[in-house]
């Protein structure tokens, strides 16, 4: 039966394809059907995906313009041993436009309906309007209103988010100047963090450039000018929080947590709050001393984490809280946080007196009631407030000025200036920041030129954060003595001060020449020497380089090319040495005209083995037949993390329907994700 | 539930609905649908007579009156043209077909020895076949071939030696495509041969194209449709546009590590938006800084940076979710942003300065930043030579650094002022748009030596190598 519905899907679209019409002329859309039968991890799974979408476009008057669409998208997926899943969209929408050679109004209405059977119905209504003048005589307004209100069906008074913005803006561009001006008014309410915010924003800028002695003389200068009022209320009366950056999630299972290296885990901290991250961390039954931490980049102040599951967990396991500043020794920061489980958002909450510490971890014990519960994110959060109530007002100036001057056919300079001040960004205090640098160029010949440049700039905080000073000072000669030979030498030396001490030093040499051998035979090579000493740590330490290419036209239609990098550097208070080498190898065969060949291998070796290879064969059978073959394999050490290959055939049926062909393999298996091998088939038609 | 009888039945009949409809409705080009035509020439490299002709007037034959097409040059000479592609129209117009092209000619000169002579031509011009398709909203490409042949004897009139060039498009692997905004195309571009050979209408203002090599399509920001348009790049059509919100005015495009995910940067509505590859559904959406620029993505988590050029910093999302988790305040204006892959390293070029800033993603340390003679407006990262390459407008040149080491080498000269820059994915060529000069340039991605020029027309904005 199901073979029977598919083939009469499929005989409808290809009729429907051939016939090369065009609808009529008010509708336009497309559909898009496709089966698709696949393995994964040796378990079968079965899916049809129908996606259509129609639309009506009306003029109800000369620049009045109205436009109705529906969307309809359904997958289905069946599986041998579970059942099945699917996914449902429906999605109306309206929109009304007048666009008057003046001005253009427009209003829309868009509702979206997601069903699936884990999370149920999620409904999303967008409103939007916008006004806007269209004549650049004079400044041009806009006036815009957005509302975006998401809410589960069933879950209403639980989860239910809704963001409004009303904006306002001017810009005005002349010849050489241009000013824009523009407000925001930002509400939000979001049930789902107990949190709403009312938030006010100007941005004043402009920007100006001109020429002076007939081009000789370039000036640009530029200014912003920003000032935001923004206060956030607790609606369940405990302090207010702010999610914290994560740099890293970090994990490890173990139970010494007072001595140990966390590795990195991104699948924590990719903001995906449904799927369980990779290598499964599993808090359910007796599964203890996971280590589940983040590195937030600096000494932050933390006053809750959230961790989160894919289903409902047990209120009977425990968790402390660990902090570190190197990501080696940890101290128990908090042996018994306030905690937790949120069974509406599948997450525990742990909250405690405010810490500082740059890397935080939860570390969990006891028995969980539920059998299997898998982790799938972490989110660290500051304590703005231990008021139910914050208010944050900032202001921010920055002027950037810019002069170029042409002195000569040789010498050619230019000099910039900039200015920062960030009245209470938020943290540490107000901030000030300027940066002055210079840039001189010499075309001593044709074939011979010299650079210098230099910049000095400097980072000052009201408080927390130490005073930054940098100087940078580096040249470059740029050498074409023939058509066919190129170099460069670069020298650098960059000096870095932390409130005013001497903190770092980073000095370097860099040689890079390029030329051709022969006819289709080209040789790249490059090294350099750096030196690097920070005088806080102590850390000393030198490195140098060696680059090597060979691009090679064997033939006509046949380039090979090669490339190898060596690097190493050695750390004189360890005595350790530490080697990075990578090579490539690409292939461009265009055996006829009709089938192109390309493959790419690229190793790099350093504490770890890393390697790609990438490799492409496409073939145009026949105008309307093309096929392409596809490899990509990503190697760390000895497993292959990923493995991609894909056979695509395209059989175009008419200009506006074509049939497609694929047979894939994704095997994620090495990296502890899943092995899939489908095949699918579809037909899409447009009109 | 499993997918079930009753939704594939309604499957079916929408199906036989689209069916009967199509049928129905006859497909004739009806009066005001358009479409692009682009006109190109070349002369081979072999060619045998030294020539130098004067177009007088270009006209294309259909159902209707032929249509004149204004030659954007009239003085063709064959020595100037050897071995190149020159556009010689581009045209907006009325869908339909087409069959031939009259080629009226003021005047030849050509060299029979050491003499120069200047036969008589006719003054009717000659035609010839070139049977194209244009369908509404539609491109095409007619490739003429020109053979300068032998001066005709003494009294005879000169017969031009051209024909419609019937090389099939390349494979994909050899190609490249730009979006044209003035015409509303993507042009696709032969990019080992440096010639031309298709079109695709997209409609007008196409921002950023973006290419998935795991679903073989192409994706293009199309800011006056507020939509993305999807091109197969196997068949080489426009299969749909997926509209996005209105005012959203799309620009900037990016794809997750996975390519199951396509990010786009609207700086109308001033969003981000990520849609699935699979079905191109709106997953999420969320409020990025004023000014919105550049975006990318960082390969080992999949956190996307958004460069926001008023709000004076770079804003981090998840990938999942698109919750903002930070702001990078590094350098004010920032316009461009790339991220080096192997060595996770975060670039940030300002609008204001002449500076790019870097940013080690793995420890959060700030790199330095580096000094260059004009502001840089994109940004693109070679894993082969492990340098940054930035298109700096002002200088019209293309700058290669190593900003960790402070290094600057020396910088590939262009003609005219570049704005956008790409590999290949062997990062052998780089190719770059010029928009100013309304061509792509080809070059070798090592040394800078030009490898060919691509005449474009109009406003080229961005290109892509598959």
């Amino acid at each position: 039966m199901r073979i029977r519905i598919i083939l009469l899907v499929a005989l409808g679209l290809v009729l429907a394809g051939s016939a090369r019409a065009v609808l009529w002329d008010p509708f336009s859309g497309y559909a898009d059907v496709s089966a698709y039968q696949g393995e994964v991890n040796g378990e079968g799974e079965n899916s049809l995906r129908e996606d259509y979408n129609v639309a009506f476009s009306h003029k109800l008057a000369p620049w009045v313009d109205l436009r109705l669409a529906y969307r309809y998208f359904k997958f289905d997926q069946a599986f041998d041993l579970d059942p099945g899943v699917y996914r449902l969209e429906k999605q109306p929408s309206g929109e009304l436009r007048w666009t008057h050679p003046n001005f253009l109004i427009s209003g829309t209405l868009m509702r979206r309906e997601v069903e699936t059977p884990l999370q149920g119905t999620i409904i999303t209504n967008t409103t939007q309007a916008v006004a806007k003048t269209r004549s650049t005589r004079y400044p041009v307004l806009e006036l815009r209103y957005d509302e975006q209100h998401s809410y589960f069906a069933e879950l209403r008074n639980e989860r239910d988010i809704r963001n409004r913005r009303l904006q306002a803006a001017a810009t005005l561009d002349r010849e050489h100047h241009s000013y824009g001006y523009t407000y925001s008014h930002d509400v939000s309410d979001n049930v789902v963090s107990a949190q709403s915010s009312i938030g006010d924003r100007h941005l004043l800028r402009w920007r100006g450039q001109g020429a002076q002695s007939g081009g000789r003389l370039r000036l640009a200068g530029n200014y912003n000018f920003s000032y935001v009022d923004q206060k956030t209320v607790n609606n369940a009366g405990g302090p207010v929080l702010r999610l914290l950056p994560i740099l890293t999630g970090l994990y490890r299972q173990t139970d010494a947590p007072d001595l140990v290296t966390l590795a990195p885990n991104a699948g924590l901290a990719d903001g995906n709050t449904n799927d369980p991250v990779l290598p499964e961390i599993d808090l359910g039954g007796t599964n203890e001393n996971h280590n589940i931490g983040a590195d937030l980049a600096s000494i932050r102040s933390i006053g809750a984490l959230y961790i989160y599951t894919d289903r409902p967990s047990g209120d009977q396991l425990r968790w402390e809280v660990w902090g570190s500043q190197d990501n080696l020794t940890w101290s128990r920061a908090v042996p018994s946080p306030q905690q937790l489980f949120n069974g509406a958002l599948n997450r525990y909450e742990l909250s405690f007196p405010e810490i500082g510490y740059r890397y935080v971890k939860a570390v969990n014990s006891g028995l969980n009631q539920v059998g299997r519960v898998l982790v799938t994110e972490l989110q660290v959060l500051e304590q703005l407030s231990d008021h139910p109530e914050n208010r944050l007002l900032a202001a921010s100036h920055q002027l950037d000025g810019r002069v170029d001057y042409r002195f000569s056919q040789k010498w050619r300079g230019s000099f910039d200036l900039n200015l920062q001040v960030d009245e209470n960004p938020g943290r540490g205090g107000d901030r000030r920041r300027s940066a002055a640098g210079a840039r001189l160029n010499y075309l001593a010949r044709p074939t011979l030129s010299h650079n210098f440049n230099w910049q000095l700039s400097n980072q000052w905080y009201e408080s927390g954060d130490a005073d930054l000073t940098e100087n940078v000072a580096g040249y470059t000669l740029a050498w074409t003595p023939l058509s066919t030979l190129r170099g460069s030498a670069s020298l650098s030396d960059r000096l870095t001060w932390l409130d005013g001490q001497r903190a770092q030093r980073n000095t370097g040499v860099a040689l890079e020449g390029n030329t051709d051998l022969l006819y289709g035979l080209a040789l790249g090579v490059g090294g350099g020497v750096s030196w690097f000493a920070d005088d806080f740590s102590g850390l000393d330490s030198r490195t140098w380089n060696l680059r090597g290419r060979v691009d090679a036209a064997l033939t006509s239609v046949l380039d090979v090319s090669l490339d190898n990098t060596y690097f190493e550097s050695f750390e004189h208070s360890t005595d350790e040495i530490r080697v990075r080498q990578s090579y490539g190898l690409g292939l461009d065969w265009r055996v006829t005209r009709a089938v192109f060949v390309r493959a790419t291998v690229r190793s790099t070796r350093e504490e770890t083995r890393r390697y790609t290879v990438d490799g492409l064969i496409s073939w145009n059978v026949l105008p309307s037949v093309r096929i392409s073959v596809q490899h990509y394999e990503l190697g760390v050490d000895q497993d292959v993390t990923t493995l991609r290959q894909g056979i695509n055939l395209n059989w175009e049926l008419s200009r506006r329907a074509n049939l497609y062909l694929r047979v894939a393999k994704l095997d994620l298996s090495g990296g502890g994700g899943n092995r899939t091998t489908s095949f699918q088939q579809g037909l899409r038609i447009g009109f | 539930m499993p997918w079930e009888w009753k939704s594939s039945r309604q499957a079916g009949c929408l199906a036989w609905v689209l069916f009967l409809a199509s049928v129905w409705w006859s497909p004739v080009a009806r009066a005001g649908e358009q479409a692009t035509l682009f006109v190109y020439l070349e002369v081979p490299a072999d060619y045998s007579v030294p020539t130098e002709i004067s177009l007088a007037e270009l006209l294309l034959h259909g159902a209707g009156d032929p249509v004149g097409l204004a030659p954007r040059q009239r003085r063709l000479v064959a020595a100037d043209l050897a071995g190149q592609q020159i556009l010689l129209a581009v045209a907006t117009l009325a869908a339909g077909h087409y069959d031939s092209l009259s080629v009226v000619l003021g005047g030849v000169t050509a060299r029979s020895g050491a003499a120069t002579v200047r036969p008589p031509v006719a003054p009717d011009g000659e035609t010839f076949p070139v049977p194209v398709d244009l369908r509404r909203d539609e491109a095409a490409v007619i490739s003429l071939v020109w053979q300068p042949g032998p001066v005709p004897a003494a009294g005879h009139k000169y017969r031009l030696a051209l024909h419609a060039a019937t090389r099939p498009v390349p494979p994909l692997g050899a190609l490249a495509f730009v979006t044209e905004r003035e015409s509303g195309t993507v042009l696709v571009v032969d990019r080992l041969a440096g010639r031309v050979v298709d079109a695709v209408g997209v409609g007008p203002e196409p921002g950023e194209i973006i290419y998935s090599s795991a679903r073989q399509k192409l994706y293009v920001a199309e800011a006056d449709a507020d939509g993305i348009g999807v091109i197969d790049a196997l068949t080489l059509r426009l299969e749909r546009i997926v509209p996005l919100s209105f005012g959203d005015d799309p620009d900037r495009l990016a794809l997750s590590p996975d390519q199951r995910t396509l990010y786009v940067l609207n700086p109308g509505s001033r969003s981000l938006v990520a849609l699935t590859t699979s079905s191109m559904q709106e997953q999420y959406r969320t409020t990025v800084g004023d000014g919105p620029r550049d975006l990318a993505l960082d390969p080992d988590n999949g956190n996307v940076f958004v460069a926001c050029e008023f709000e004076g910093e770079v804003q981090v999302f998840t990938p999942a979710g698109l919750t903002r988790r930070s702001s990078l305040v590094m350098t004010p204006t920032p316009v461009a942003v790339a991220v080096a892959a192997n060595t996770r390293q975060l670039y940030i070029a300002s609008a204001s300065r002449n500076r790019i800033q870097g940013l080690d993603l793995q420890d959060g340390r700030d790199l330095g930043g580096q000094t260059l003679c004009g502001p840089a407006s994109y940004l693109v990262f070679s894993p082969r030579s492990r340098q940054l390459f930035a298109a700096l407008p002002s200088c019209s040149e293309i700058a290669l650094l190593r900003p960790v080491d402070g290094f600057e080498f020396a910088p590939f000269g262009l003609p005219s002022a570049p704005a956008y820059l790409t590999f290949d994915p062997a990062c052998r060529q780089l190719l770059v748009v010029l928009p100013q000069s309304a061509t792509l340039v080809i070059l070798e991605a090592n040394r800078g030596t030009l490898q060919s020029t691509v005449e474009l027309g109009g406003r080229p904005y961005a290109v892509v190598a598959p």
